[in-house]
C-alpha cells in the first residue's frame, strides 16, 4: 500500500485524537517498517490493519466506523494533494472517472501501485453502481471515500451498500439520485 | 517544566522514527533518481537512433528522388530523340509520296501512292498521339494562347470531316451560337480535342448524324463555351463508360479489331480539357448514341489581328532566292523537289557551317532551317546569321517535327521568323513564299501589274 495512506492515517490520528495516541499506536504495534512512514514509500497493508485495530481497541470505536471515517478524511486530503487531477462537476462523473482517469494518473506516479478495481454501471439516469474488488478488502474505506464525495458535491444522493457473498468478497455500492 | 522520563523516551522514539522515515525517503529518492537517469539515457539513445534513422531515410529518399528525376529526364530525352528518328524517315515517305502523286501515273500506281501517303499520315498521327500523351502525362503541356476566330475554325473543322466522310448515310452538322469576335485560346489543342471526339464518333456511327454544338454565354471579359459532340451511334454501357478516359483502354477488346485506334484519343482529350480548365464528360446509352461534353471559358481577344494564313492571291510566283539548310539527303531532295514545283530554284546547305558560308556570298530571301542537325543546330546557325553584318536579312523559317509551344518560343528567341511543321506540305510552303512575295517591292509590283 502506498505510503501516502499511512502518512495521512497518522496525520488524522494526530488531529482527531493526539500526537501521543499516534506514538502509542506505532510503539505498540509490531510493525515491519518500524512506523517510519514516508509518503513516497510502499508498505504492507497489514500494518494499516494492525494500526486501525489498535486504535479501535484504545478508543472503543468499531473498526469499520474508523476505516469509513478515515476514507472520508482521505477524500478531502486527496483533493488537496492532487489538485491537477481534473475534478468533474458532479458526483457521478467524478466516481465514473476514478477507474479510467484518476487511476491512470496514479499509475504514472507509481507504476508499481496495486489499485483496487471499480466496475461502474449506469443502469439509468439517476443510478450509478460501483462494484469494488480488492485483495485488501477495504470496502469500508471505499464507502467512506464515496460518502465524502457525495457530501463534497452537495447532491441529494442516497448510498446503499451490498456485500456480495462470493470468495473474492466484492462490495457493490448503489448510488441513487433523488 | 520538567519532562518525565516517559516523555523523553516518547520524543526520542518519535525523532528516531522521523529520522528513519527521512533516510528511507532519501534512499527512495536516490533509487528513483538513478532510475530516472537511466530512463533519460535510454531516451537519449533512442532519440539518437531515431535521428540517425531519419537521416538515413532522408538520404535514401533524396537518392530515390534523384534517380526518379534522372529516369524521367532520360525518358523525355529518349522520347525526343526517338520522335526525331522516327519522324525523319516518315516525313520522307509522306513528302515523296505527295510529290509522286503530282506526277502522271497509271491508275493502279496512283492508288498505291495514295495508300502509301495515307498510311504514312496514319502512322504519323499515331506517333504524335503517343508522344503527345507522354508529354501530357509528364506535365509538359503548355497551352499556346493566341487570338483566333472560333466560328471560322468550326466551319473549317466540319469541312475537313465532311471531306473525309465517305459514308452517305452519315450526316455531319455543326451549330454554334454567335460569338463576340476573336477569342484567346490554344486553337491547335482545341482542334485536337474536337477532332478526337468527332473521329471517335465517326468510328462508332454507321448511319445517322454527328453534331458539334457550341453554346456560348458571354460574360464581361470571357465567353463560357459549352461544347457537345452528339452522335447517333452504337453507344456504350455504363461499365464501358467508366474506362473511357483511361489511356490505352478501349470500350471492348473487340473494338480494336473492328475499329482500330490506339485508345489514346479520349485520354488525351480529357487531359487537354483539364488543362484548359474544363472537364470532359460522356453520356451514353447502348443503341442510342453518345454525347461528349465539356465547358471552358475563353477570354475575349482585345486586338483583332490580321488573319495570318490568308490564301495567296498574288497571282503567280516571283522567283525567290531560297536556301535549304538540311543535313539529310532524303529531306534535301524532298524540299528541293517541292520548291521547284512551286517555281523556285533553291540552294542546299548540308550543315550550319555551310549555310553561313553561303549567306556570306549570296543574298537570300528565305532560309528554310532544319532545327536538328549535328555539330551546329538550327538555333545556333540562326543566331550566327542574325549576328552577321548583312545588307538584307533573310526570312528564316524553322522546320521541325515538334510543334510545341516551347519549341516555337526557342525558335523565335534565336531570331527565326516563322515556323513550319514537318512533314512539309506544298500548301504550307506556297503560303510562306507568297507572303514573302508580298513583302518585297518587286512582288507588290508584280501583284499590282497582274
Amino acid at each position: 500500500m502506498k505510503g501516502i495512506v499511512f502518512v495521512e492515517f497518522g496525520r488524522m490520528v494526530s488531529l482527531k485524537f493526539s500526537e501521543e495516541m499516534l506514538d502509542d499506536l506505532l510503539d505498540h504495534c509490531d510493525l515491519a517498517s518500524g512506523g517510519a512512514y514516508t509518503s513516497v514509500g510502499t508498505y504492507d497493508h497489514e500494518e494499516l490493519v494492525a494500526l486501525v485495530s489498535e486504535l479501535s481497541r484504545r478508543t472503543e470505536i468499531p473498526v469499520p466506523g474508523l476505516i469509513k471515517a478515515f476514507g472520508a478524511y482521505l477524500f478531502e486530503r486527496f483533493l488537496i494533494h492532487y489538485p491537477y487531477v481534473k475534478v468533474e462537476d458532479n458526483c457521478f462523473s467524478f466516481l465514473a472517472s476514478v477507474e479510467n482517469t484518476i487511476h491512470v494518473e496514479v499509475k504514472k506516479l507509481y507504476p508499481s501501485a496495486q489499485l483496487p478495481h471499480f466496475e461502474i454501471n449506469r443502469p439509468d439516469e439517476k443510478t450509478l453502481t460501483m462494484v469494488y474488488r480488492s485483495d485488501r478488502h477495504f470496502g469500508d474505506l471505499a464507502e467512506g471515500l464515496i460518502e465524502q464525495c457525495i457530501l463534497h458535491y452537495g447532491e441529494d444522493i442516497t448510498l446503499t451498500r451490498e456485500d456480495i457473498d462470493t470468495p473474492d468478497q466484492p462490495v457493490r455500492f448503489i448510488l441513487h439520485k433523488k | 517544566m520538567n519532562a518525565s522520563a516517559d516523555d523523553i523516551n516518547r520524543i526520542s522514539r518519535r525523532s528516531l522514527r522521523d529520522r528513519k522515515a527521512r533516510e528511507e525517503a532519501e534512499k527512495l529518492l536516490e533509487v528513483k533518481s538513478l532510475e530516472l537517469f537511466h530512463a533519460n539515457e535510454e531516451l537519449r539513445r533512442q532519440a539518437d537512433l531515431l535521428e540517425k534513422e531519419v537521416q538515413k531515410r532522408t538520404k535514401e529518399l533524396y537518392i530515390a528522388l534523384k534517380n526518379a528525376t534522372e529516369a524521367t529526364r532520360a525518358k523525355s530525352d529518349f522520347l525526343a530523340v526517338m520522335s526525331h528518328e522516327i519522324r525523319t524517315p516518315l516525313n520522307a515517305v509522306i513528302g515523296l509520296s505527295e510529290l509522286l502523286s503530282l506526277e502522271e501515273l497509271p491508275p493502279e500506281q496512283e492508288e498505291q501512292v495514295s495508300m502509301i501517303h495515307s498510311s504514312g499520315q496514319n502512322l504519323l498521327e499515331l506517333i504524335n498521339d503517343i508522344l503527345d500523351f507522354s508529354k501530357i502525362e509528364a506535365g509538359q503541356v503548355k497551352l499556346d494562347i493566341q487570338p483566333f476566330d472560333l466560328e471560322k475554325e468550326i466551319a473549317s473543322w466540319i469541312a475537313t470531316f465532311r471531306a473525309q466522310n465517305k459514308n452517305a448515310n452519315l450526316m455531319i452538322h455543326s451549330h454554334c451560337d454567335p460569338l463576340p469576335g476573336q477569342l484567346l485560346g490554344d486553337r491547335t489543342r482545341l482542334r485536337q480535342i474536337i477532332f478526337n471526339l468527332i473521329s471517335n464518333s465517326m468510328k462508332f456511327t454507321v448511319g445517322g448524324s454527328i453534331t458539334l454544338r457550341v453554346k456560348a454565354k458571354p460574360n464581361t471579359d470571357t465567353v463560357e463555351l459549352r461544347f457537345a459532340v452528339i452522335d447517333t451511334g452504337i453507344g456504350m454501357t455504363p461499365e464501358q463508360q467508366t474506362k473511357l478516359f483511361q489511356p490505352f483502354v478501349q470500350a471492348e477488346a473487340s473494338t480494336h479489331r473492328k475499329f482500330g485506334g490506339t485508345g489514346l484519343g479520349l485520354a488525351i482529350s480529357s487531359r487537354l480539357t483539364s488543362a484548359m480548365g474544363g472537364e470532359l464528360t460522356c453520356e451514353s446509352e447502348p443503341g442510342k448514341g453518345s454525347t461528349f461534353r465539356f465547358t471552358i471559358s475563353l477570354k475575349k481577344a482585345v486586338v483583332k489581328t490580321a488573319a495570318e494564313n490568308s490564301p495567296c492571291d498574288c497571282g503567280g510566283p516571283e522567283p525567290l532566292s531560297i536556301l535549304v539548310v538540311e543535313d539529310l539527303p532524303v529531306n534535301q531532295l524532298l524540299a528541293n523537289k517541292m520548291i521547284q514545283k512551286l517555281g523556285h530554284q533553291p540552294d542546299i546547305a548540308s550543315s550550319g557551317a555551310e549555310a553561313i558560308e553561303k549567306v556570306k556570298n549570296k543574298i537570300y530571301d528565305i532560309i528554310l532551317m532544319d532545327m536538328v542537325m549535328p555539330e551546329m543546330d538550327g538555333l545556333e546557325t540562326t543566331r550566327r546569321i542574325r549576328a552577321m553584318p548583312l545588307s538584307y536579312y533573310p526570312k528564316i523559317i524553322a522546320l521541325t517535327a515538334n510543334a510545341f509551344a516551347e519549341d516555337k518560343a526557342n525558335a523565335f528567341d534565336a531570331g527565326m521568323d516563322r515556323f513550319l511543321t514537318k512533314p512539309l506540305s506544298m500548301n504550307a510552303l506556297r503560303k510562306e513564299f507568297c507572303s514573302s512575295c508580298k513583302d518585297k517591292i518587286r512582288a507588290e509590283k508584280f501583284c499590282e501589274g497582274a
